[in-house]
């Protein structure tokens, strides 16, 4: 079966393209901030693809801890009830 | 006649500086309040000493852009600088009214070149600093994002397994203090440096200083202290309704978060780039969530910052502009 992509792999896709777009406006002493961000998305972007290309599935479902507890924080919205579609 | 304007403004900057500690409190005592690291009346005290001491640990290089590399040497004049933060406050306040998303860092920025612009056209204004300016608004954010994330992962992967959850609970709430001041202490070091950029550019045009002066001691500290009062003044006012607001937060998520966008603050300052916290610790808490999933991030909130972003300097740029008519017109 074939994988998507996922939208965490294509947010993070999206990220690094904006950041090397500021790259050219960035004063030079400066850019390789542009390019460090812009790299930092991009190792992501390529985990995150590379994890749902192989079909590993998400990072926090292969973490099983109670030490570090799955609620939500601000501004992250609380989890959908049981039996609810996440939005 | 020129020293009772001199003070007016200088006043009126260092009201600037009060409010924009005031508005920006829930950002430094939210996570730590939310966790019951401290209590709220602690956490209100905690995050004004940090805002003060901040002078300790910068040095003044974001006051020096704010003062000498947005608008050309020459050009500043009493009107012009008190132009600048009274447009900026209006826009505040409008945007308050209106319910428009705004940046009080950037308002002032904005501020300060529209009125310049007004007395001395577009050439008055410093293309490089402006541009280190506006990149800068979208990488503080980006960078509080990405650290969030990654900071939160590498924690996520190096305790995974350790069982001791009350003990690794503790851990997290110590380093929720450090994180908590290391965050005040940037937002300290980089917002109450706007306004003492603001009364140096005022006391070299009104030629009290000369053009190669830095920022005296006594600027330094009463703008800490107008940061520092509006932090527990602001801080105080939302206390009593924190309760019924704050969702719960992990302490591994805030030490995370303050961590990420104290680390961008840090670097902001030393690098004399004025941006705004309120973005970058909201980057960082976006960041920080996105380590779940996408979908639970509240996206309003980070539409906003992206609509702060293009409404903010220009709204303000147009105010002061038209708040220095009136002295252009009165010669």
């Amino acid at each position: 079966m074939r994988r998507r992509i996922g939208r965490r792999a294509l947010f993070f896709a999206v990220t690094a393209i904006v950041c090397l777009a500021l790259v050219p406006a960035t004063p030079p002493e400066f850019r390789w901030v542009a390019w460090g961000t812009a790299a930092l998305a991009g190792f992501w972007a390529l985990m995150f693809s590379i994890e749902d290309v192989i079909g590993a599935g998400p990072v926090e479902e292969t973490i099983r801890s109670e030490a570090i507890p799955r609620e939500p924080e601000t501004p992250v919205a609380p989890p959908p009830r049981p039996g609810r579609r996440a939005s | 006649m020129t020293t009772t304007a001199l003070v007016i403004v200088i006043l009126v900057a260092l009201s600037f500086d009060f409010f924009n500690g005031f508005h920006d409190a829930a950002n430094s005592i939210a996570t730590v309040v939310s966790t019951r690291v401290l209590s709220p009346r602690v956490a209100v005290a905690w995050a004004a000493f940090f805002n003060f001491v901040a002078f300790l640990v910068f040095k003044t290089r974001v006051a020096s852009t704010i003062a000498k590399g947005v608008v050309k040497p020459g050009v500043f004049t009493i009107a012009v600088v008190f132009a600048g933060p009274l447009g900026a406050i209006a826009w505040d306040i409008l945007t308050w009214y209106l319910g428009l998303p705004t940046s009080s860092s950037h308002a002032l920025i904005g501020g300060m070149a529209g009125a310049a612009v007004a007395k001395a056209g577009w050439h008055s204004l410093l293309g490089d600093g402006f541009r280190k300016i506006a990149v800068f608004i979208v990488l503080s954010p980006v960078i509080g994002l990405l650290l969030g994330f990654t900071v939160l992962v590498v924690v996520m992967w190096l305790f995974h397994r350790y069982r001791k959850v009350d003990r690794l609970n503790r851990g997290f709430r110590r380093m929720q203090l450090v994180s908590a001041a290391a965050f005040s202490l940037g937002h300290g070091g980089n917002d109450a440096q706007k306004t003492m950029g603001v009364i140096l550019a005022l006391l070299i045009a009104a030629k009290h200083l000369p053009a190669s002066a830095n920022v005296p001691l006594w600027v330094v500290l009463s703008a800490h202290t107008a940061i520092g009062l509006g932090t527990a003044f602001g801080g105080w006012r939302i206390v009593h309704t924190m309760g019924s607001r704050i969702t719960k937060l992990q302490p591994v998520s805030g030490m995370s978060a303050e961590s990420a966008a104290a680390a961008t603050l840090f670097f902001t300052a030393h690098a004399g780039i004025p941006v705004s916290t309120t973005h970058t610790i909201t980057g960082a808490i976006v960041g920080v969530g996105s380590t779940q999933r996408l979908s639970a991030i509240r996206w309003g909130v980070a539409g906003r910052v992206v609509w702060a972003w293009m409404l903010t300097i220009p709204g303000a740029f147009v105010v002061s502009w038209l708040a220095y008519l009136p002295f252009r017109a009165a010669g």
